[in-house]
């Protein structure tokens, strides 16, 4: 059995427009979100300057960051069309849509780079370094660890 | 959580299963199609720290493998353009250094023949036979750096090195620790500001404090054998000294549980054990993905976890009394 990727699928799928939410929402299913979620999003002064975004969902306060995928990745949505019936089956999945960028939402509390999302973004990054080759450039990388030493 | 009648239910019940769709991020190559060779394609492969199958990803055109992360809150949903998805669950695709998942193979033939064998005679399994296909990696060259070997050109043979291994594991760790300061800190020009563990920074994050980390993320990829053999090979030791001491003098150790979950429930803007704690709900999640028996060995990174909070949060006190 493999699980293989159509990768021509990628090239002719559209951004969409994302938000995750901090609740569960029981279902998979069609949801007004265009007429009824986003047109209610504020933007709203925080502090630093940064602007954050807030909307009220189900009377609740919820509070918006933007995230953009990080540089040199790229956000997919990849849907499974047709289960398979067999185990032994060879199964594909197809890109349905892109994304560059999505919005996550705290409830009530401000987005922060502690967020569980934040991480994962940041996770990209460390995962670059640790997994990247080693051998050549020991002593740039000496240099490196110098400019972060801080003792 | 009993199935009552829907689909979507049962949907929720069963989890990964009957999932359909996936909320995915990859580096940018990683999906591309090319002509004449297979599509990317998941995997199972041996994690090298459990031992147990975990999917991972190759490309197209097999030179490299990408292991699948998985992010989720407590509670989450997608509302994707005009639908809601259910699980909040986000996918990080990452590149894999091919020589964490064939290390464990070297390891084995070494111990059993203690003889010089090609890489085909090595990353062989009967359990996980796609294994196989690492082979073709281009960072399958980096296991000259943890094997001795012999031969040249297209016929070359190895045997498990385990200083040259060390070492290797030691550049990783710095290399690590050094983004990790970039990432978390920004260090451009040695100044304090940071984004990411500004508390932490404030409170004097060491240079051993990064390595320390550094080496527990490694230690992922690695046997509890080795990963022990690491923190031995570069002096750190897993709980920090400092950490000890606070314990010695009385310090109460840290709520450990609560701070564990208190994920996104409990903000407080100041608290200086928060950057910790956060790295250690993202190994957290590492590990969830994971099974049981790396939750069981991630244990000893979370007493190192814990103990540092706990230097953060008493002494402060005594020292105004």
């Amino acid at each position: 059995m493999a699980l293989c990727v159509d990768g021509k699928s990628l090239e002719s799928v559209g951004p969409a427009a994302l938000h995750l939410m901090p609740c569960t929402v029981e279902g998979n299913a069609e949801a007004n979100v265009s007429q009824f979620f986003t047109p209610a999003i504020r933007q709203s002064e925080e502090s630093l300057g940064t602007t954050g975004q807030q909307v009220s969902f189900r009377g609740r306060l919820l509070r918006g960051h933007e995230m953009p995928v990080p540089e040199g990745y790229k956000g997919v949505i990849l849907k499974e069309p047709s289960k398979p019936f067999t185990e032994d089956e060879d199964r594909t999945l197809r890109a349905t849509h892109s994304f560059e960028k999505f919005t996550y939402w705290n409830l009530e509390t401000a987005p922060s780079t502690n967020d569980t999302i934040q991480r994962a973004m940041a996770w990209t990054s460390i995962a670059s370094a640790l997994h990247s080759p080693v051998e050549s450039d020991k002593a740039s990388l000496e240099s490196q660890s110098s400019v972060t030493g801080c003792r | 959580m009993a199935p009552k009648t829907s689909k979507k239910q049962k949907r929720k019940v069963s989890g990964n299963h009957e999932r359909d769709q996936w909320m995915v991020i990859a580096p940018d190559s990683t999906f591309e199609s090319i002509d004449g060779c297979p599509d990317p394609s998941f995997v199972k492969l041996r994690h090298p720290k459990t031992e147990n199958g975990v999917m991972f990803l190759f490309s197209s055109d097999g030179t490299s493998v990408h292991e699948v992360m998985r992010f989720k809150r407590d509670f989450g949903s997608w509302f994707i353009n005009d639908s809601v998805q259910q699980d909040g669950s986000l996918e990080v695709i990452t590149p894999v250094d091919p020589v964490f998942l064939a290390l464990p193979y070297l390891i084995k033939s070494s111990k059993e023949r203690n003889k010089f064998m090609t890489l085909d005679q090595i990353i062989l399994d009967d359990d996980y036979p796609q294994c196989i296909r690492l082979l073709h990696c281009s960072g399958m060259s980096g296991i000259e750096r943890v094997a001795e070997v012999k031969g040249s050109g297209d016929v070359r043979a190895y045997r498990y090195d385990e200083s040259k291994t060390l070492d290797w594991l030691k550049d990783k760790v710095e290399q690590t620790a050094a983004r990790l300061g970039q990432t978390d800190v920004h260090v451009a020009s040695g100044a304090q500001s940071t984004t990411f563990v500004r508390s932490s920074k404030e409170q004097g994050a060491t240079e051993e404090d990064y390595k320390r980390y550094a080496a527990g993320l490694v230690s992922d990829y690695l046997s509890a054998d080795l990963s022990t053999k690491l923190f031995e090979h570069i002096g750190i030791k897993e709980v920090s000294e400092k950490v000890s001491k606070a314990l010695e003098n009385g310090a109460e150790p840290p709520l450990k549980k609560a701070r564990m979950s208190s994920d996104i429930k409990t903000e407080p803007e100041e608290d200086y054990s928060k950057a910790f704690t956060a790295s250690n709900d993202m190994k957290k999640e590492k590990n969830g993905k994971l099974t049981a028996g790396q939750k069981a060995l991630s244990k000893v990174d979370k007493k190192g976890m814990k103990s540092i909070s706990s230097f953060f949060s008493p002494k402060p006190k005594k020292m105004e009394k």
